[in-house]
């Protein structure tokens, strides 16, 4: 493998540490030695991503059947988007942080650059500086550079790696799993995906295990005109549980990157699985110029009975989100749940939301779902509950409320309710209206500024999302949300 | 401490305050009554600065460091975090912010406005529960979210807790009696006495003289048709609740 | 003969050859619009299931309908058939098989100045002067075929300040013993400043019809503070498949209430445009759809606030029996400049059959930010607290079960019993009777 055409390139470092007025702190770059391949997508770059991994020939070959597929496809555009084409043959499909030494991984053979960068995001890498009771996989472009707490959690049975690393060590359980919920088959970005997929975490929780701390993933998209695929699947087996976090920022550039992951989550009898984004990458400027266009596939599924899958997610960044987590309610009982905060400024354009699929007896859904948009950008719920004719006294209830902050910003509602089975039980609200002048005015009437006021009462209106998110991250998001108003309101 | 001079008002042309004087001194209550629609709510609602209300003319001064300024010209925050306060007749209602943390950040806004220090959570829940347990309201106040599912009575004392938590200079209470049963207030009265004091005043709206049994004013000013029509001492307030106000004159 | 594979395009092709029979007739004025109608439709083609307003709803079955061109005369017998809605209080059209009788009633003193005349006799003028915008306006397709294929339109005209008292009745009835034919009856409706009316369109069959495609387009236009009321009821045998556009345009001050009955059939389509054009205007729309069998009704609702300070509201209910399904698209739209526009939606569905479907898609699109807009849906089956409640103060179960529904169904009718609210309960009264089976 060693012969694959690989640039050895040292990027055009931009301006280091250039921070624009606050608005977007994780907007620097750093400059590292990286290996890149050309860019371009043929079967020769899958080939390479695959054989810079050394992945076993099955998993090759599903790339190759992937990528075919993808060549059959043509993106999709019914969402309520506008945007400059995607030249998929115009980026790099991989792109490492070049390591000192060969041989095996280990973080001291990491670029320490890389891991300053992770420092400086508040992501400490290295099992000197970690965080407690949580283990995080750092993944920076097409790599992970260093898992942490990974001995504690072997203990356990638990398994937190990166997926490349679980193919190595585990291909029984990544090959069992892999695509049984999102096939390649599934969209366009899935195949994409399933074709070009670099790295992302593995999670395998052993039947009767509570995981005893939050597992978590921090993506970094740090090279210049690269996409970022990656890929998580996590399993909890039987009675098993686990929270697991994820968070994603990038470099401010000019040019539009693409992003375009896939996770996949499996709940088998009385297993539980909660996971949270903070989405925050790169949104672009002002006049919309660069920022990350975020196209994922995100899906769970309740294959046991009384298991239940939950979704919470900050969406604050990217240029265009396209994102739909959802949740195949197949065990008898199994209960999904949706929450999500999403806030758009700029020239940002959402179109974020759920789906819900009942199949099980007494199955149940929840979905909480709170837009704001401010600025010039856009902002769209589009959901789908479908009661399959199984589904016996399936339950959902759902409410999507929308604030406009501004009069240069919209908002947008799309709920698809299909019902299938009379014993079901459904209640959809949604709501959109200005932000409240009297309640703006209250606040300045007790001395908070405007700026104060907006930010306590958005706080308050994303209250029942917040709260589904564990505590660090429901300050961070707090934190997030308040630098993304600053300046968009007044 | 409030000079209030030829203030008037108009709406979509036409005249709701017609050139209100007003002066209020350090350590006075100040009553003001009169029918509904005379203007009153217009006055308190101006006097905090509440956007959609704008004088055609005068000015409303107001003693900051010594000096009279004419404080139509300040946002709304910087008149409460100089020491103005409303408490309002139709309280608003803030889902999701709960009731403890939106009076921790208006007190630490004030606290940082005049340079003093703030509080932190713990000093601050356990001064807020000892203003509560004075207002007879019940902890779970505490984290409800502002005024959401309150009943009448309750939004009221959540005001007052408001009042005695920023202790404001000049307090402007209106029809903060309207929809109190009797105990409800005398709850109320007891927390404005009870920060009454030399240094600040109160003016007390009222359309009815049985909250100024409990608070007893210095004055008493009858408004009518956007004027103030008589000004005297407290006996007026009870030749009102005996004879109606149709007796006054205009202008 | 077509078979029962036919598709579309041959579909399409049969309605060519009915409107052969009528491409000629009409005033001057008419024969280019029919003309570039059938054009625009030909290269337009049927929608499918992937358009997003039919995801919900199969064209296939009404492909497969041997239509043939139906009988100048409309036949007299069935101008009797829509009898049960008629009343004699009312200024009343009996448009039968999808033809305008020859003679249009005689208006009444207390209606002088109120205008019914037929397209054929329609000047140049008038038609410049009233007409031309409702043929100049974006159509979808069975709009577009309703023009071309159209033999002879309606117009109502109510000149400023006048009120209408009596109700004015379109009573569509079909009543072809064999031939299958399509009907594509057209209403064009302007209310001056002022003017007031009220509308109520009727559509039924006789007994023993053969199954027959309405493709029925109205058009109301409501000039400044202008009230008109729309009734629609559709109670049509099982086979019927009916497709009914109303595209309204309202200017300032103007206030449209419209009220959807449906019994849905094999395909009961109702799409509801409503325009905001002006300032201040009122818009509330209602629907019901009882639905028994296998029948079926879908409703597309499209509010576009254009103007600023609008208030719309929309209510629609389903209660379903059997196999039976509905669809409910309902839109809100709302233009920057439409501020303070209050907006408000709700579908609520009452499920009683063991197999019934339920597909709704509220939606809003907020352009502009200073607005309250809402919109909710629920789907479910009637509360069994409830039901036992009334049992246990000794209603036998169905009596409950009927009760239940009759208050489900009831807050949609205005307090005040009205000749058009009579026409209502003839179609409601005995369905709900037999939800409880």
């Amino acid at each position: 493998m060693d012969k694959e055409p690989l640039e050895k390139t040292s990027q055009q470092p931009l301006e280091k540490d250039k921070l624009s007025s606050g608005e977007y702190k994780y907007g620097f770059y750093t400059s590292v030695d990286a290996d890149l391949a050309p860019k371009g997508l043929n079967e020769e770059i899958v080939r390479l991503i695959s054989g810079k991994k050394g992945e076993p020939g099955w998993m090759l070959a599903w790339r190759l059947k992937a990528f075919r597929h993808w060549q059959t496809m043509t993106e999709p555009h019914w969402a309520n988007f506008q945007y400059d084409p995607v030249d998929y043959q115009g980026i790099h499909y991989y792109s490492a942080p070049k390591k000192k030494a060969d041989g095996p991984g280990g973080l001291e053979e990491v670029d320490p650059e890389v891991v300053r960068a992770f420092d400086r995001l508040g992501i400490p890498v290295s099992e000197q500086k970690r965080l407690s009771g949580v283990a995080v996989d750092a993944v920076f472009d097409s790599i992970s550079v260093g898992t942490t707490h990974q001995n504690e959690l072997a203990k356990y049975g638990i398994i937190f790696c990166p997926i490349s690393e679980a193919l190595q060590k585990h291909p029984g359980l990544v090959k069992k799993y892999l695509g049984s919920v999102v096939p390649y088959t599934d969209n366009f970005f899935a195949a994409l995906n399933s074709a070009v997929f670099t790295d992302g975490s593995f999670c395998f929780i052993p039947k009767g295990v509570r995981c005893p701390i939050e597992l978590s993933t921090y993506f970094r998209i740090n090279a210049a005109q690269t996409g970022q695929f990656e890929r998580t699947l996590i399993i909890a087996e039987e009675g098993a549980y686990v929270s697991y976090l994820e968070g994603c920022t990038a470099p401010m550039r000019d040019e539009n990157q693409l992003h375009a992951a896939v996770v996949e989550l499996i709940a088998l009898d009385n297993a539980e699985i909660k996971y949270s984004t903070v989405q925050n990458w790169y949104s672009g400027d002002k006049d919309g110029k660069g920022g990350i266009y975020n196209f994922v596939t995100k899906r769970g599924q309740c294959r046991g009975n009384n298991s239940k899958i939950s979704w919470t997610q900050v969406e604050a960044g990217s240029a265009i989100t396209w994102k739909y987590p959802a949740v195949i309610l197949q065990g008898d009982d199994s209960t999904g749940e949706f929450y999500s905060v999403a806030l758009t400024n700029h020239r940002m354009q959402a179109d974020t939301g759920t789906k819900m699929i009942h199949a099980g007896k007494r199955t149940r859904s929840t979905i909480i779902s709170k837009g704001i948009s401010t600025d010039q950008s856009n902002n769209t719920y589009r959901g789908l509950v479908k009661i399959l004719p199984s589904a016996e006294q399936a339950r959902n209830f759902s409410r999507c409320d929308s604030m406009l902050v501004g009069n240069q910003c919209s908002a947008n509602t799309f709920p698809y309710i299909e019902v299938d089975n009379r014993s079901a039980t459904l209640e959809h609200e949604a709501s959109t209206s200005k932000i409240n002048a009297d309640q703006i005015f209250y606040l300045q009437s007790r001395g908070l500024d405007t700026e104060a006021a907006i930010s306590l009462i958005i706080n308050g209106f994303c209250k029942e999302v917040f709260q589904e998110l564990p505590m660090e991250f429901a300050v961070e998001a707090v934190k997030l949300l308040e630098l993304k108003l600053e300046g968009s309101v007044g | 401490m409030l000079e209030i001079k030829d203030l008037t008002i108009s709406m979509n042309g036409v005249e709701i305050l017609k050139g209100i004087n007003l002066s209020v001194k350090q350590g006075e209550v100040h009553a003001i009554m009169g029918p509904n629609g005379s203007g009153k709510s217009t006055l308190a609602k101006i006097i905090a600065g509440h956007p959609d209300y704008t004088a055609t003319r005068g000015e409303i001064l107001f003693n900051i460091n010594g000096k009279m300024v004419n404080i139509l010209g300040l946002a709304p925050e910087d008149r409460a975090r100089e020491g103005v306060f409303l408490a309002f007749q139709y309280p608003v209602e803030i889902p999701g912010v709960s009731n403890a943390i939106f009076l921790r950040a208006a007190f630490n806004e004030i606290c940082r406005y005049h340079g003093a220090a703030e509080m932190d959570p713990l000093d601050f829940d356990a001064f807020l529960r000892e203003k509560m347990a004075r207002l007879s309201m019940d902890e779970k106040y505490v984290n409800r979210p502002v005024n959401v599912d309150f009943s009448g009575g309750e939004k009221k004392r959540n005001e007052i807790l408001q009042m005695a938590i920023l202790n404001p200079r000049l307090a402007v209470l209106d029809e903060t009696d309207s929809g109190l049963d009797v105990d409800s207030m005398r709850v109320v009265a007891d927390g404005v006495n009870r920060l009454k004091s030399g240094n600040n005043a109160f003016i007390v709206i009222t359309h009815y003289q049985r909250l100024l049994n409990y608070i007893v004013p210095d004055v008493v000013h009858i408004l009518k048709d956007g004027r103030i029509v008589r000004t005297a001492g407290r006996e007026l307030a009870l030749e009102v609740e005996n004879k109606g106000y149709d007796w006054l004159k205009q202008g | 003969m077509p078979s029962k594979t036919s598709t579309d395009s041959q579909f399409m092709a049969r309605l060519g050859e009915i409107r052969k029979a009528s491409e000629t007739e009409g005033p001057a004025w008419l024969l280019p619009k029919k003309e570039a109608a059938w054009n625009a439709a030909v290269s337009k083609g049927f929608p499918t299931r992937k358009d997003d307003e039919w995801r919900y709803t199969d064209l296939s079955p009404l492909f497969s309908l041997p239509v043939v061109a139906s009988r100048a005369d409309g036949g007299p017998e069935g101008r009797k058939s829509g009898d049960k809605f008629l009343a004699p209080e009312d200024i009343a059209v009996v448009i039968a098989n999808g033809r305008l009788p020859e003679e249009l009633p005689v208006i009444p003193d207390e209606a002088k100045g109120l205008t019914l005349k037929k397209f054929s006799a329609v000047s140049e003028e008038e038609f410049r002067n009233w007409l031309a915008p409702d043929f100049s306006q974006p159509t979808d397709l069975f709009s577009g075929l309703n023009t071309a294929l159209n033999y002879d339109g309606l117009w109502i005209h109510v000149p400023a300040q006048l009120q209408v008292k009596p109700v004015i009745h379109l009573c569509h009835v079909a009543s072809e013993a064999t031939a299958v034919n399509v009907f594509c009856p057209r209403v064009i409706v302007t209310a001056e400043p002022r003017a007031e009316a009220r509308i109520l369109m009727t559509f039924s069959s006789a007994s023993g019809a053969a199954a027959s495609f309405t493709n029925a387009l109205t058009d109301i236009t409501l000039g400044f503070g202008a009230k008109i009321s729309l009734a629609v009821i559709q109670d049509e045998s099982h086979e019927n498949f009916y497709i009914h556009s109303a595209r309204v345009t309202q200017h300032k001050d103007s206030s449209f209430d419209s009220f959807i009955l449906t019994t849905g059939s094999r395909l009961s389509r109702n799409n509801l445009a409503v325009t905001l054009l002006g300032e201040r205007a009122e818009t509330l729309l209602k629907g019901l759809s009882l639905l028994q069998g296998d029948r079926r009704a879908d409703h597309l609702t499209a509010v576009n606030h254009i103007a600023a300070n609008g208030t719309s509201n929309q209510l629609y209910k389903g209660i379903l029996n059997g196999q039976s399904r509905v669809v409910f698209n309902g839109k809100i739209y709302v233009h920057p400049d439409a501020q303070q526009t209050n907006a408000y939606q709700l579908n609520k569905n009452l499920l009683m059959g063991d197999h019934c479907r339920v597909n709704t898609k509220p939606q809003l699109e907020i352009f502009a930010d200073d607005v309250k807009c809402s919109h909710g849906a629920t789907v479910g089956q009637m509360d069994p607290n409830e039901v036992f409640y009334l049992q246990s103060r000794g209603v036998p179960q169905k009596t409950a079960v009927a009760m239940l529904a009759k208050g489900f169904v009831d807050e949609m009718f205005p307090q005040a019993r009205d000749s058009v609210l009579e026409r209502f309960l003839l179609t409601v009264n005995p369905l709900l009777g037999a939800v409880a089976h």
